[in-house]
């Protein structure tokens, strides 16, 4: 139970370290990262974040974001380049894990493969608490809430990797740690446990308060656990907020690409401004953007001109109207219920979702793949970006 | 069937190679030394009859015979667990990749590179009472090879040094073989260095040690290069004699060769059955990932 607080917290590897680290990660292609100057390599750029006691943070972004370096920096495992790092207002940077009151779930589980189940929990418990009824009330109650009371002789080795990673919560929570720290937890199980265990982490959370920095890569895990996301991309902070608030209002391309599955699509489009008024146009289609857009737009001062359109894959909808772009349609995804339909207009490819499933029950499909067809999409769900920044011209 | 006859044959011809090697140096050696213990040979080798139990009366009779026992075991009593204290420290602190780091690990494992009577030589005259290193530096005035213990002492000291370095590597490879997240939770988790070393990181570690102590009991249950070289082959010289130098005095010099295959088969079953005490241990010890 803490806050955790960050003020331009960075991590930057000197050359020679960083030449080390990437000969180990080959697989990430970041020699010609931006990020890479005669300093080192800046994997973490002024990250500035207030989390509140209790809170739910998730970092998420692609793989080499930095988002599992700030939780590391968090948890002490790595060394602060610069910034503060406070945690229950206590100035941490100097101060070892240990004493940092933090306990951290790692993606491979990290169990002590020689000892039992009930030892891995109890072995951090044993130099904190001298009681040993004491400790064993605390294991067996910490495995009943993750329900693995019964395997609690066994050693991991011959456990699945669901049931391991409810060991390694438990080692976790049987500390009553200030802060939660997980590191991709899921990212190792199948998709059908990763969504039961997604489901008993939301309970879980709401057994133990105590405040939770999760990162994954994954944005439906950030989406549904997160109070607030914090999305990184190349060491910097892209948008901190609710989930609703990055789905509906994202600060940028980026965002607005990562958050939602599938992805936005993006348009090359025009803007126009006629005093108040401000009109979209993409080829024969054009629409004025809403009355509330269009203050925040002239708020923002935009002139117009070439912009980049953002539109979500369910709100494209298929019309007769002139009003319209004409796009070929492509493959065809059936999800069930519903259909993906990959698009092509203008030589950019676009992708669009609609619901197939009628009242009957029965699926009903009428898209020809390799026919032109007319989409249109309301004004509301439209998004504007800056072509050349990426920025939300809204925000 | 014709298919697996063929298969079979190929099998075979490519085993031929170390399976006539195995015969040769190994088995037929091995099955001649105990025949050889039952048996009266000449001074050619030559069996001239059966000799029952006589070869081992006469052996374990011997009034040299229950020293070169006790200096065995003392040898392999003091270098099996002296070996596994140095090279796990100078494991643990050679553990953590440092700028120096290749450095240190060349220094370490510099003994192996080093043949075993060229060892002997250099410590023969490290010894030396007069002009050997070690008096000078510790300013001590012992005449290492005079008496019975400090010559024991001598050579335990050359066994240890020569056995670090390879072991020392198998040590460091199996603690840095420790997956790092492991370390990194017992840090996150408070758990002290002491007890992340002897709790975590030695039990991670164990199917190695076990490896160093199964082969390094063998070894040392097999010394007998100083105490030949250093000590030379002479009548004072018995005084530090183990199992093997005994043997090797009595095959080589004496040409008693049922005298020394009966030192050679006593020491090869008691190595075994350490070597299979040993195993019971691991089952209970040992922690395979």
């Amino acid at each position: 139970m803490a806050s955790v607080v960050l003020k331009n917290v960075s991590k930057i590897y000197p050359p020679a370290e960083w030449a080390k680290i990437r000969k180990k990660d080959q697989a990430s292609d970041l020699n010609a990262s931006p990020q890479l100057s005669e300093k080192g390599f800046a994997a973490v750029t002024d990250f500035s974040l207030e989390i509140r006691d209790k809170e739910f943070i998730v970092l998420v972004g692609p793989s080499g974001c930095g988002k599992s370096t700030t939780l590391r920096m968090i948890a002490g495992l790595e060394e602060i380049s610069g910034g503060e790092l406070y945690i229950d207002d206590r100035l941490v940077n100097e101060i070892e894990p240990k004493d940092r009151d933090v306990a951290m779930v790692f993606q491979n589980y990290a169990l002590y493969p020689h000892m039992t189940v009930y030892n891995n929990i109890a072995f951090a418990l044993k130099k904190r608490i001298r009681s040993k009824a004491e400790i064993d009330r605390k294991v067996r109650e910490a495995a009943e809430i993750l329900g693995i009371t019964e395997y609690l002789d066994r050693k991991p080795k011959s456990l699945s990797g669901g049931q391991r990673q409810r060991v390694a919560i438990g080692r976790a929570i049987v500390r009553n740690p200030k802060v939660m720290l997980m590191d991709e937890p899921l990212s190792n199980l199948d998709a059908k446990l990763r969504n039961q265990m997604r489901e008993e982490l939301l309970t879980l959370r709401n057994r133990i308060d105590t405040t939770f920095v999760y990162v994954t890569h994954d944005q439906t895990e950030a989406m549904t656990l997160g109070d607030r996301i914090v999305i990184m991309k190349d060491g910097f902070i892209q948008q901190v907020g609710t989930p609703q608030e990055v789905f509906e209002n994202p600060a940028n391309t980026f965002v607005a690409g990562f958050i939602g599955t599938p992805q936005m699509n993006f348009f090359d489009a025009s803007l126009e401004r006629d005093g108040q008024r401000y009109t979209v146009r993409m080829g024969n289609f054009h629409a004025d953007v809403g009355e509330e857009a269009a203050r925040k737009l002239a708020f923002n001062n935009v002139t117009g001109g070439d912009i980049i359109l953002g539109v979500r894959p369910e709100s494209i909808t298929e019309t007769e109207d002139e009003v319209s772009f004409s796009a070929r349609v492509g493959v065809l995804e059936l999800m069930g219920s519903s259909v993906h339909i990959h698009l092509e207009h203008n030589g950019k490819k676009a992708i669009m979702v609609t619901q197939v499933l009628g009242e009957n029950g029965k699926l009903k499909m009428d898209y020809k793949p390799g026919s032109i067809m007319r989409f249109r999409f309301a004004r509301e769900a439209m998004y504007l970006f800056d072509r050349q920044t990426g920025k939300n011209l809204e925000v | 069937m014709k298919m697996k006859t063929r298969k079979n044959l190929k099998v075979l011809l490519f085993l031929l190679p170390i399976l006539l090697f195995a015969v040769v140096f190994v088995y037929y050696p091995f099955i001649r030394n105990i025949v050889n213990s039952f048996s009266l040979v000449n001074a050619k080798g030559e069996i001239r009859g059966f000799a029952g139990l006589e070869n081992y009366r006469y052996t374990y009779g011997r009034k040299d015979f229950p020293q070169a026992l006790k200096h065995t075991l003392l040898i392999a009593a003091i270098n099996v667990p002296a070996t596994l204290i140095i090279t796990i420290s100078l494991a643990l602190l050679a553990n953590k990749r440092r700028r120096l780091s290749p450095l240190y690990e060349t220094l370490f494992t510099m003994p192996m590179s080093v043949s075993m009577s060229a060892a002997c030589m250099i410590f023969k005259s490290m010894f030396s009472p007069s002009v050997g290193i070690i008096n000078y530096v510790f300013g001590l005035k012992i005449g290492w090879f005079e008496s019975k213990e400090t010559a024991l002492a001598a050579c335990l000291i050359l066994t240890i040094w020569m056995g670090i370095g390879f072991d020392f590597l198998l040590m460091l490879s199996a603690l840095r073989g420790i997956p790092s997240h492991i370390i990194e939770a017992t840090r996150v988790d408070g758990i002290s260095p002491l007890r992340r070393i002897f709790r975590v990181q030695i039990p991670l570690i164990s199917p190695t040690i076990f490896y160093v102590f199964c082969t390094n009991f063998v070894l040392a249950m097999m010394t007998s290069a100083p105490m030949i070289i250093i000590m030379g082959v002479s009548a004072e010289s018995s005084a530090t004699n183990t199992l093997m130098s005994m043997m090797y005095q009595s095959g080589f010099s004496s040409s008693d060769y049922g005298l020394a295959a009966v030192l050679s088969i006593t020491a090869f079953v008691l190595t075994l059955g350490f070597t299979i005490l040993s195993f019971v241990f691991e089952r209970k010890r040992v922690h395979y990932q």
